[in-house]
């Protein structure tokens, strides 16, 4: 079983070192996407099957908050978990971000192990449904 | 049998009733791996980061730095067998202690001269106990792979 | 003497850039910090919200190579030139650094918002400037000097 993944954020830097942590932790990638911002994330999306979204929230043109926002009305883009992968550390912005169905968040800087454990365990949930 | 690996020391072994240990891991680092495959494993405590300021101590005792250590502990267990891909690798130490500097630096510093030299060779930790104010013993079971970290009267399993 | 934040940023600085590029930064002083014939670029990083402000850093271009190559893991000699690819693992810095700093100084409650950030090319004059300006951290990165501030409020 190999997987889509989307990887959303405006430094192209945090995308390659995110795309080499899928790599080094076997994650069996079938398509990587990738976005700058949340508005290319959603065009993605819309033409796309996609098994798990990797995001930013502060992103110029369209951020993480409103991407999310956007992929919650819709019926499809809904049910596609979110990680969020972000420098930011406010409490509230994280429980807001947790109340619209984010799986899991990610504070840069981050160790690739941490990442490996969430995708891990989010696709292997998605597995056993 | 028993192999204390000391101060910027390496042991690698393909034995399977040895237990490969190091004590008072403060702000220096411990790696071990070990390959289930080959049933090969080793230890190194590294005490630096960085050899460019002692190539000359380096080349004598790689194990003192952990930029000459990793390579040397790695190259040493290939010798016997071992493959990078089956290697299961574990730290413990990097402890924030004050050092001979009067800083409490070099724990940190150890630490993230590891991850440096993991990321570039495409390599993951598989388990570590790192950072804290704590001394750590750390112990590789050849026979079951096994890594136990000693510390404060506990005894976990990395 | 650096403003307020000073202590706050010159560790969160310090621990960024361990943990993001596996690099080590020690504070400088200032008097031994050269002006010379290098190519220098600021990063600025705003936020606004609960609190608002600016952070950022200069520093010569020489540092980005470097920076690039320990986040990407792979070799310096990969990237020769500066141009917008080297420069956005220091612009990915410097966002990092404005994160991990809202928290340290303002605690985890406040909602701040932060935006891209923008690079500049300064010259020598802006840089020495800068090193003359009591707000700004000297730190020696690998044998490249680099100032970093804030101001917040």
């Amino acid at each position: 079983m190999s997987y889509n993944i989307l990887v959303v954020d405006d430094s192209r830097t945090t995308r390659a070192v995110i795309a080499k942590t899928l790599k080094l932790a076997e994650v069996p990638v079938n398509e990587l996407y990738q976005a700058e911002n949340g508005a290319e994330a959603l065009e993605i999306l819309n033409g796309n099957w996609v098994d798990l979204v990797l995001a930013d929230i502060n992103m110029p043109v369209m951020d993480g908050v409103e991407m999310i926002d956007r992929m919650s009305k819709d019926g499809l883009m809904k049910t596609v978990p979110v990680v969020i992968v972000s420098t930011e550390g406010s409490k509230t912005r994280i429980e807001e971000m947790r109340s619209k169905g984010v799986r899991a968040y990610v504070r840069k800087p981050f160790a690739p192990e941490v990442v490996k454990k969430i995708v891990g365990d989010i696709l292997g949930d998605q597995n056993a449904e | 049998m028993n192999h204390i690996v000391g101060i910027s020391e390496i042991k690698v072994t393909d034995q399977e009733d040895d237990v490969v240990l190091t004590y008072s891991l403060g702000s220096c680092l411990g790696i071990t791996i070990y390959d289930p495959v080959a049933r090969v494993g080793g230890m190194v405590h590294c005490m630096l980061p960085l050899s460019k300021i002692d190539q000359v101590k380096a080349r004598k005792k790689p194990g003192m730095f952990v930029d000459t250590g990793i390579p040397a502990l790695f190259e040493a267990a290939y010798r016997l067998g071992a493959t990078k891909e089956r290697i299961i690798l574990k730290a413990a130490g990097a402890s924030r202690i004050l050092d001979e500097k009067g800083t409490f630096k070099i724990g940190d510093r150890n630490y993230a001269t590891l991850r440096k030299i993991l990321w570039k060779n495409n390599i993951l930790i598989a388990s570590e106990d790192v950072g804290g104010a704590v001394s750590r013993t750390m112990y590789l079971e050849m026979d079951t792979g096994r890594v136990i970290i000693k510390s404060q009267g506990n005894n976990t399993e990395l | 003497m650096q403003n307020e934040y000073g202590e706050v940023l010159t560790e969160v600085f310090s621990d960024t850039l361990l943990r993001y590029a596996f690099m080590f930064g020690d504070e400088f002083p200032k008097d031994e910090i050269s002006v010379d014939d290098a190519d220098y670029l600021s990063i600025t990083v705003g936020f606004s919200g609960e609190r608002s402000g600016t952070l950022g850093i200069s520093t010569s271009t020489d540092l980005c190579a470097v920076l690039t190559s320990n986040v990407l893991g792979n070799d310096p000699d990969d990237y020769e030139s500066f141009d917008d690819s080297t420069s956005d693992a220091l612009k990915e810095l410097i966002n990092v650094v404005c994160g991990q700093f809202l928290t340290a100084a303002f605690g985890e409650d406040p909602v701040i918002d932060m935006s891209p950030p923008a690079v500049s090319e300064i010259d020598e004059a802006e840089w020495k400037s800068l090193i003359d300006n009591k707000d700004t951290i000297s730190f020696m990165i690998e044998d490249v000097p680099a100032l970093v501030y804030v101001s917040a409020e």
